[in-house]
């Protein structure tokens, strides 16, 4: 390890990155403290691996990479088998793909938000975010919550701007329906 | 023709892309006669805002908090 590289000044990272750190994991986990714990590693593992930091990154992007990691390992060791039903959203009629019967949307959606105040509320987006598969809900959580260029996502997960789509499309089409079947309990 | 699973697609992305001109134009067709999909867009955008408004990424953590993060990292 190059000397010069250690005399990065870590509690700076600690200002600077701390809070932006916190709310990434925060937003993906929906758990304070665990949130934290991670925040924490991140920064022990970027202390531990500042010699592979080629410095052609912001150190917060790296952070966030090094975040992101633990962030998917904490997904994998929870994950209940998600499965994505999104052939059963449509069938095909005699005008192309329609919406099946019982996945019709009613438009009701916006009703909720005048329950924004209600902790349930809360408890049953961030459920059925969770409840995306884990491909899906990196991808969403980047362009719905950081609100992130497409493109650059993409380039990060590897993936062709119309697969892009589709995620979006998919993640959206089943958060809608847990949100609905959630909230109006039908 | 634009179908309801084409159109549900094309609501998500014309919020952020331009689309071309057919894809704008076989969308407003397909909406005029598909309520469906009216609704899709309407619960659509709600889903945004209830997202927008519950991710406000505005968590703070103490300053307290902060300099046990430091401290911890200092005894490595
Ligand atoms: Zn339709």
């Amino acid at each position: 390890m190059k000397l010069e590289k250690t005399t990065i000044d870590t509690s700076q990272w600690v200002q600077e990155y701390a809070d932006y750190l916190f709310n990434f994991a925060l937003s993906r986990l929906n758990d304070e403290d665990l949130a934290k714990d991670l925040v924490q590693d991140t920064f022990i593992a970027g202390m531990q691996g500042l010699s592979n930091f080629k410095g052609n990154s912001a150190v917060k992007t790296w952070l966030v990479s090094i975040l992101k990691r633990k962030i998917i390992d904490v997904w994998r060791q929870k994950e209940t088998r998600k499965t994505d039903t999104f052939s059963s959203y449509f069938s095909k009629g005699p005008l192309g793909e329609g919406w099946l019967e019982n996945h019709r949307p009613k438009g009701r959606i916006s009703e909720i938000e005048e329950a924004m105040e209600n902790a349930e509320l809360k408890t049953a987006i961030f459920g059925c975010v969770q409840g995306l598969p884990e491909k899906y809900k990196t991808v969403f959580m980047d362009k719905m919550v950081d609100e992130k260029d497409s493109e650059e996502i993409c380039k990060e997960h590897d993936i062709t701007a119309s697969n892009f789509w589709v995620i979006i499309h998919r993640a959206k089409l089943q958060m809608r329906e847990c949100l609905e079947k959630t909230w109006f309990n039908d | 023709m634009i179908d309801c699973k084409k159109a549900a697609l094309l609501v998500e992305k014309k919020k952020y892309v331009k689309l071309p001109f057919f894809s704008v134009f076989g969308l407003k067709f397909h909406m005029s006669i598909c309520k469906d999909c009216r609704h899709y867009e309407n619960d659509s955008k709600a889903i945004d805002h209830l997202i927008k408004m519950v991710y406000d990424n505005s968590a703070k953590l103490s300053e307290e908090e902060k300099q046990k993060m430091i401290e911890k990292l200092q005894e490595r």
